[in-house]
């Protein structure tokens, strides 16, 4: 009774520091004057600031446009793949998902280097140059960019929804009468309907929360949006922390709206595994291919290609390949390898952190109860909260003249702000691992003599590992892309991979940066691929 | 002199001799507003193997729960070998202290342990001598091959999962061993199999074993001492003969096997025989439950062994209206004073015009209105 209650305390203790202390922080300093009104609650003022109403449409129209792009998108591979697989299948589905991988900041830059003056398309295909770049500097550009990030979401959601759908409802539909649109309609609509509503939602949250995509491409493009807007309010002279608070504020309200909207249709997983296998055709392949070329096989040409190339405008020639910025990024004394030292030794950290936490807390959950279903609450919330306004709120939280804890300023809060953006996801794989273990298999435990913490260490987290593990993989390639939170809190002289090749993209040191992002990606797989071996290794 | 068992980590439950293995009484289970377990008293002694049966619902499977500690009662207490491991009082010992084994429907084995870890596990976790030779004896004895013990359990059949479960329920040498329906998810074969070894292991092992099952030939297979669950109350708790012969209520001898009842009317009770009246007015002298009283109904409990419909010529008439082969013979359905359905063992399959009679000292009366047969649970 005494262990359960320190677990409570704890878990408590830990998602009050990570989530409620920054949430409450920036509640209290969107309430406080305007700093450069000095009168009214910042919250209120921004109903007067014609700034705060164009980038609140800005990020509706943005995020509005990527789900009109990602669904149809997502909807048709799930379909193709589903009922009409290709050859192969499992590859194209691994393809399929790759662009996720990829962070969204990447995505944006390798389509600049595609359709600019000197890039590739404008090089190969002068005629679609122009009016692509044009495209892509623009509210639908920066839209379409995170829709091609994101269409791997809608993606999986889709096909989740078609395997677990009963067959037999098809079957016994057909076999009645109906033709195969009414039996698509009576049999496979109404499970897709929901599951399409929560892809929409998310792509929405993720989309209004992006701050690198608009951070690159909506000066260009006239467009301004929240998540900029506030990372200006505590970046740009006059710094004004209630205005990025108030807006924030706004921007969490959004999410956290379309949060409560999206959970209730996300469980719709009713566990009727679909065994029926369509036969394949070799035509899905085209529309299959014509996606992985665009979200994937592209981007990431173009950030291989000018990662080797010596000057980007002279294009692709033998002779302007250089081993160069791989050997700058990876000589010892350079601010590149720090940068990427200290980035995956924060990951590591981030992920065995954060998962101890998340299988801590996932344990109280299981029990249910109204306490727990507040912890879950707040261990999920952050996914509704942009990592932008965590940022805000950990400069307001720990950088508070009251408090002294030595956090603030020194590489410790970067983890801290990754263990909080993550920690939902460390939290649905620990929930998941714990809920493999059916409660047979604990009360066999606890009758053959084993204690309620035997039993979480001896039958809970070896039946739990591959979950956990797979949880740890995900917190730590998360931790290893973050780019707001990273940006705003980095300490003065420490840098990690996503802000440094942010930092050489606007200041046109491409190649480096570029460089970057595919030493940190193989290193981060390698890395990953030998931790999973040896810890899966049972 | 009380004997205790060997135990690391947690305080040994002292055993005190002649006391039974298990001993419950008065125990009351709420869920909510659902009255699960009502008035529940048995003991059953030591190194007896009994079993208890009942329909999905009646509350077997709390019942062991209550008595594995894994949910806490509302009232009444639990003895095992003379202690106290719940009162009403709040004292609840947790199921791990209980020193106790179980062995669960579908294994339960823990699919991240190989087979032999699996067994040794409650050595392990209760702190006793690992004692590998043990284990491997009793895996043999369970015909699980030697090869089979450094295997994970997902690479066993079901029959065999089920022994290691078996296995892993006696390593410890408990006093009281749970069994929640092990045998139901198995094949008919490998259940044939699986009594056998539950019969002679625990024998031999001298472990009291609590069985719960809905079929009444395992009951009667394993259970020296059989009991009947129904509705949350424990209707009898009894030896398997006089529970199938003299069942306490229409329950307990409809989930004991084949029976129906005609609706009687007692006219006299004499040294363990009533004297009845049928519904064609006729009487007849059959055995009869103590509790009868004279002028009251009863109901005639007949199971199918208890009628001839072959011989008799000048008995009661009936109509075979259904028969069909079974176990060697055919089970007729006779259909006599009008709506009352008989069941009878006969040679011959035909339907149509039968006579019936029974046999003498067969048959088992009871009062029509008996606590056991009324619905007690609100």
């Amino acid at each position: 009774m005494m262990g359960r209650s320190l677990n409570r305390l704890l878990v408590f203790g830990i998602l009050g520091l990570l989530v409620l202390a920054p949430l409450a922080t920036i509640i209290f300093e969107a309430l406080q004057p305007d700093a450069s009104h000095h009168h009214g609650m910042a919250l209120l003022q921004l109903g007067v600031d014609q700034h705060f109403i164009h980038a609140l449409l800005g990020t509706a129209g943005m995020a509005a446009l990527a789900v009109v792009f990602a669904l149809p998108i997502g909807l048709i591979l799930a379909l193709l793949m589903f009922y009409a697989p290709p050859k192969f299948s499992l590859v194209w589905e691994g393809l399929i998902l790759i662009p996720f991988l990829i962070p969204p900041y990447l995505t944006a830059e390798a389509w600049t280097l595609l359709v600019g003056p000197v890039g590739l398309i404008e090089q190969l295909i002068h005629i679609l140059g122009t009016p692509l770049e044009t495209f892509l500097y623009s509210l639908a550009g920066m839209a379409a960019v995170m829709a091609l990030h994101l269409t791997p979401l809608v993606y999986i959601i889709l096909r989740a929804a078609l395997q677990n759908g009963d067959f037999r409802l098809i079957q016994a539909a057909r076999v009645h009468g109906a033709g195969l649109w009414r039996a698509f309609r009576v049999g496979v609509l109404p499970l897709v309907l929901p599951a399409l509503a929560a892809a929409g939602l998310l792509v929405f949250l993720d989309t209004s929360a992006e701050f690198g995509v608009p951070a690159l491409l909506s000066g260009y493009a006239g467009v301004t949006v929240l998540s900029t807007s506030i990372e200006a309010a505590t970046n740009v002279w006059p710094v004004n922390l209630p205005r990025a608070s108030a807006i924030g504020l706004v921007l969490c309200t959004l999410g956290i709206v379309a949060w409560f909207f999206y959970r209730p249709l996300a469980n719709e997983n009713r566990g009727q595994i679909h065994q029926l296998r369509y036969p394949s055709r070799w035509w899905s392949m085209l529309p299959l291919a014509a996606f992985v070329l665009i979200a994937m096989l592209l981007p990431i040409g173009a950030v291989l290609a000018v990662s080797f190339e010596k000057a980007i405008t002279v294009g692709l020639k033998f002779s302007n390949f250089t081993w160069h910025h791989y050997h700058h990024i990876l000589s010892h004394q350079s601010s590149a390898f720090g940068a990427l030292e200290t980035s995956l030794e924060l990951a590591a950290l981030v992920a065995f952190g954060t998962m101890v936490a998340a299988l801590l807390t996932a344990n109280i959950v299981r029990r249910g109860g109204r306490f727990a279903a507040f912890l879950d609450l707040l261990a999920t919330l952050p996914m509704a909260i942009p990592g932008v306004v965590l940022a805000v709120g950990m400069i307001l939280f720990w950088n508070a003249p009251w408090n002294h804890l030595p956090v603030f300023g020194t590489t410790a809060i970067l983890g801290v702000a990754y263990a909080t953006t993550t920690f939902p996801f460390a939290m649905r794989y620990a929930r998941a691992g714990l809920a493999q273990i059916p409660q047979l298999l604990d009360n066999a435990s606890r009758v053959h003599g084993s204690g309620p913490l035997r039993t979480f260490m001896k039958v809970h987290i070896p039946i739990a590992w591959p979950m956990l593990i797979g949880g740890a993989t995900v917190v730590f390639a998360l931790s290893m892309r973050e780019l707001v939170a990273s940006l705003m809190l980095q300490p003065a002289g420490v840098q990690v991979i996503s802000t440094y090749i942010y930092a050489n993209f606007r200041q046109g040191v491409i190649g480096d940066g570029m460089a970057m992002s595919v030493i940190g990606v193989l290193s981060s797989a390698f890395i990953l691929g030998v931790a999973r071996g040896l810890l899966l290794r049972r | 002199m009380v004997a205790e068992l060997q135990v690391k980590n947690r305080p040994a439950i002292a055993a005190v001799p002649n006391e039974p293995a298990l001993s419950v009484r008065g125990l009351n289970v709420r869920f909510g507003t659902q009255t699960v377990l009502s008035n529940v008293q048995m003991d059953l002694e030591d190194g007896r193997y009994a079993c208890l049966l009942g329909e999905s619902g009646s509350g077997k499977s709390t019942l062991l729960a209550a008595i594995a500690g894994l949910i806490k009662p509302q009232a009444g207490s639990i003895r095992l070998r003379g202690q106290n491991v719940f009162t009403a009082g709040g004292m609840q010992i947790s199921p791990e202290k209980r020193g106790i084994g179980m062995v669960f429907q579908d294994a339960a084995l823990w699919p991240h342990l190989r087979v032999i870890d699996n067994v040794l596990f409650p050595l392990r976790a209760q702190g006793l001598p690992v004692d590998r030779e043990r284990a491997m004896l009793l895996l043999e004895k369970m015909n699980i091959p030697a090869t089979a013990v450094k295997r994970k359990p997902h690479e066993l059949s079901g029959g065999q999962r089920q022994r290691v479960a078996i296995a892993r329920a006696i390593i410890a040498r408990p006093r009281l061993v749970l069994l929640d329906e092990p045998l139901s998810a198995v094949d008919q074969g490998v259940r044939e199999e699986i009594r056998y070894f539950l019969r002679t292991l625990f024998r031999e092992e001298g472990i009291a074993a609590l069985h719960v099952t809905h079929d009444p030939s395992e009951a009667f297979y394993l259970g020296q001492h059989v009991g009947v669950l129904h509705s949350g109350h424990l209707e009898q708790w009894d030896q398997p003969e006089k529970l199938f012969r003299f069942p306490a209520s229409e329950n307990v001898a409809r989930l004991s096997g084949s029976v129906r009842s005609l609706p009687v009317k007692i006219v006299q009770y004499q040294g363990g025989k009533a004297e009845v009246a049928l519904a064609n007015g006729q009487k007849i002298w059959v055995p009869g439950a103590d509790t009868l009283r004279e002028g009251k109904p009863g109901l005639l409990l007949l199971r199918p062994g208890d009628i001839d419909c072959d011989s008799p010529v000048d008995a009661f008439a009936a109509e075979a209206i259904h028969s069909h082969w079974s176990d060697g013979r055919y089970l007729v359905h006779l259909q006599a004073f009008g709506q009352h359905e008989l069941l009878s063992y006969s040679q011959q399959s035909n339907l149509g015009p039968r006579h019936w009679q029974i046999y003498p000292n067969h048959g088992w009366c009871i009062p029509a209105e008996t606590s056991a047969n009324q619905e007690k649970i609100p």
